[in-house]
């Protein structure tokens, strides 16, 4: 009989397989939670929402880049690193509790009822708002949504002190490096 | 019929019983996109598509219980260890879901606090059940672990495909893990959440289920044990092999590395390969029988399996699989096209054959045929193949103008949405939606009478033995 | 990539693996039946893998490195159903053999215990 014809050849074969798969996928996590830990060069620390944020291709990657500029506070006040990390994650906390990603998409994942959230913040439709009166703006539409198409946004009972948090994240998200998605964002001449 | 038989039973007639729930709110949240502002406030889409999405979990999950608890007993020729236990948290597993729909239906949501992730809604996807409910189910599965290791404990022996399926179920359970955690960092988040999500779906349950069509193929045709345990472990190796660093392809776009582009591309490219195996097995299985099996409908949905999981999983999945396609897939109904086939062809077809072939046993029949499987394996196949095609029209419609022209800005979205092509398609999966519909009706009509009348069956009195 | 090339290598992709998943199809209806018919549509099937294979590496904007894994997966889906096939029956004629009382004593060691372990 070939050794191919035994079971315990494939056998042999499916456990080398799966713990050889399984070691290098560890390490691999390892690598990459240290890389996407807030404050490194993917995932900015939380308290960028002090600062200016915007989306530009980059020539040298070929992609689309989130870039972080100067001070622009969001809703008038400096948040310290403490302050704004409490405050992110009370507004992940928001997202969870309304269940954002069952019609949303963030960084693409969730449910296609309604827009990716990725880079919400930079979003043409506040673009003519800046700093603070556009955090202001998208606050008071999470509290009582206005119709901005075909499909309205639901009320969700979201108040004053959420919706702040919920802006917050999603000012924060806009910075991560997601590798140029979505591309093209808000660029020159696309609607 | 062992007590296991028969909570196996009770398992598989509680996932038909989720199955038609996943599909009533599955047509339901069709309608939201083909009619604006449906229940807007009153019954929002997303608390429709949360009931449509974890009951496709939980229906697939009970399905694999119940066929595990079916099969083992026959595997080791003796009663289950812990039964009661087992009985008794079936029940109060079906409470806890129904609880759970109930508060999900009626309560919805609730405000930025953990009382709202302990008691109501956790927010995240296919996970969004209340911690507490996610306590029972480790609780449930923790009992379900201790009862497959525990009778081959208590009974000193164990098989090759047991082994193969103990080895599955502890890394099973342990990703169940990350349904707890309420993590800040959405990257961290999402990483975490695609170990529970991919490495169920795209590794573990592929063994899971190949044990479960090993222990079919046996039962069903008389199968060579060695070989369906040899061809277990060819499987095992290549779906493993290819799954597990097939994670990278939902790190391409999460902050994570770039090196994720490489890996998870090239790994996941090669996952269609041992489906392709699967399907020359399941010909070659199904020629050298001349289609011929007692029972014809566990035989045709096991060959709907194969051919299901080859197409939905590895066409489907091989099309938006590479990064520089995915940029613009991602994130778009055509996503959805694809999960609806590869769950359909990966799971829900497997478990539909266990059900004929347990309905078979357990009505004491020497083989079981008819009129109705016929229909209903008609119009539920022809029912996810029309809404998965809608789908991938949608999504490419989508991917092209929302993604790729627009940018995929609200406004791109928004105006995406009411394209001529994307509404004419969400009304196909509608209505495709509806066969599939009135083919799990006829499922459930067959499935109730099948066996028990004179034209379908040929009944046997029921064997007493192994009680 | 434009739009357009993105939607075409797309399509072009999923109509390669499944024109290959079709010539697993015939090839092992061929191998059941042994209809001549079979084994043309068989390697015509493959053909038209392999063609579209050639197209997408020719003439989309994929980065060089994918052009090589399609290429490359070309010679896996041409080996695994000849493979899978020869692998299948082989595994069942030894089964058959085994039954036979003479070939128990030539059995491998760790087969006869697998036997008695099931």
């Amino acid at each position: 009989m070939r050794y191919t014809e035994d079971p315990l050849f494939w056998r042999a074969g499916a456990i080398a397989t799966t713990l050889f798969m399984s070691v290098v996928l560890a390490a691999l996590t390892i690598d990459t939670l240290r890389q996407i830990t807030p404050g490194g060069a993917r995932v900015p620390s939380y308290d960028v929402i002090n600062s200016s944020i915007s989306y530009e291709y980059s020539p040298d990657r070929g992609e689309y880049v989130p870039a972080i500029g100067g001070e622009e506070l969001l809703f008038g006040h400096r948040y310290t690193a403490g302050e704004a990390a409490r405050l992110i994650a009370k507004g992940k906390l928001v997202i969870q509790s309304r269940a954002c990603i069952d019609c949303h998409t963030f960084f693409g994942n969730g449910a296609y009822y309604a827009p990716d959230l990725t880079r919400a913040w930079l979003d043409p439709v506040w673009a003519r708002y800046a700093g603070p009166k556009r955090a202001d703006r998208m606050a008071k539409f999470l509290m009582d949504p206005f119709r901005l198409g075909a499909r309205p946004m639901p009320n969700l009972n979201v108040q004053r002190d959420e919706a702040e948090a919920a802006v917050a994240y999603l000012k924060w998200m806009s910075a991560v490096d997601t590798n140029g998605f979505p591309d093209r964002f808000g660029a020159p001449g696309v609607q | 019929m062992y007590r296991s038989q028969r909570l196996g039973l009770k398992y598989l007639g509680a996932s038909v019983i989720m199955f038609g729930a996943m599909i009533a709110f599955g047509v339901l949240s069709s309608i939201y996109y083909i009619q604006p502002g449906f229940l807007v406030n009153i019954f929002n889409f997303n608390s429709a598509k949360i009931i449509h999405i974890d009951g496709l979990v939980i229906w697939l999950l009970m399905g694999f219980i119940g066929s595990v608890y079916w099969f083992v007993p026959q595997e080791l020729e003796r009663e289950v260890d812990g039964i009661g236990l087992a009985e008794l948290l079936f029940w109060v597993f079906c409470a806890a879901v129904a609880i759970v729909v109930l508060v999900l239906i009626f309560v919805q949501y609730g405000g930025a606090s953990q009382w709202s992730m302990w008691f109501i809604n956790q927010g995240r996807k296919y996970v969004e059940a209340p911690r507490w409910a996610a306590i029972g189910i480790v609780v449930v599965a923790g009992v379900f672990a201790y009862n497959v290791i525990g009778t081959a404990v208590k009974a000193g022996k164990t098989t090759g495909i047991l082994t193969v399926l103990i080895a599955d179920l502890i890394p099973l359970l342990v990703l169940y893990l990350d349904a707890f955690p309420q993590l800040t960092n959405m990257s961290q988040d999402l990483f975490w959440w695609w170990w529970l999500v991919h490495l169920w779906v795209e590794a573990t349950w592929e063994v899971l289920i190949g044990c479960i069509m090993a222990w079919t193929l046996i039962h069903m045709v008389g199968a060579s044990r060695r070989v369906v345990e040899s061809w277990l472990y060819v499987q095992v190796a290549l779906v493993l092999g290819t799954g597990i660093l097939g994670l990278g392809h939902h790190y391409f776009w999460i902050g994570t590395p770039r090196y994720w582009f490489a890996i998870g591309g090239v790994f996941s490219a090669f996952e269609p390969l041992p489906l392709l195996g699967m399907v020359v097995h399941a010909v070659y299985d199904a020629g050298s029988r001349h289609l011929q099996a007692a029972n014809r409908p566990a035989f045709y949905w096991t060959l709907a399996e194969a051919f299901g999981n080859f197409l939905g999983a590895g066409v489907f999945g091989f099309m938006m699989t590479l990064p520089q396609i995915n940029m613009y897939s991602h994130g778009t109904q055509w996503t959805a096209s694809h999960g609806h086939f590869a769950f359909w062809g990966a799971y829900g077809c497997g478990v539909i054959a266990v059900l004929y072939l347990a309905l078979e046993k357990s009505r004491g029949c020497d083989g079981i045929d008819g009129r109705a499987w016929k229909w209903s394996f008609a119009l539920l196949n022809l029912g996810i193949l029309g809404m998965a095609g809608a789908l991938l029209v949608a999504g490419i419609d989508q991917a092209f103008f929302e993604r790729a022209v627009g940018g995929s800005t609200w406004n791109a979205y928004l105006s995406m949405q009411g394209r001529p092509w994307f509404i004419e398609s969400m009304w196909a999966r509608f209505v495709f939606g509806l066969v599939f519909a009135s083919g799990y009706a006829m499922l459930v009509y067959d499935l109730l009478a099948i066996g028990k009348s004179q034209r379908g069956a040929i009944p046997q009195p029921i064997a007493t033995a192994g009680s | 990539m434009t739009p357009r090339a993105m939607v075409e290598t797309a399509l072009l992709l999923g109509a390669f693996v499944a024109t290959a998943g079709v010539y697993g199809l015939l090839y092992c209806l061929w191998r059941l039946r042994n209809g001549r018919g079979l084994k043309i549509g068989s390697y015509l099937s493959y053909t038209a893998s392999a063609v579209i294979a050639a197209i997408v590496v020719a003439l989309t904007p994929l980065h060089a490195g994918w052009k090589v894994l399609i290429a490359a997966s070309t010679v896996g889906y041409l080996v695994i159903p000849p493979f899978t096939w020869r692998y299948l029956t082989r595994l069942h004629r030894w089964e058959r053999k085994s039954h036979d009382p003479g070939f128990a004593k030539h059995a491998d060691r760790h087969l006869a215990h697998l036997f008695r372990r099931a």
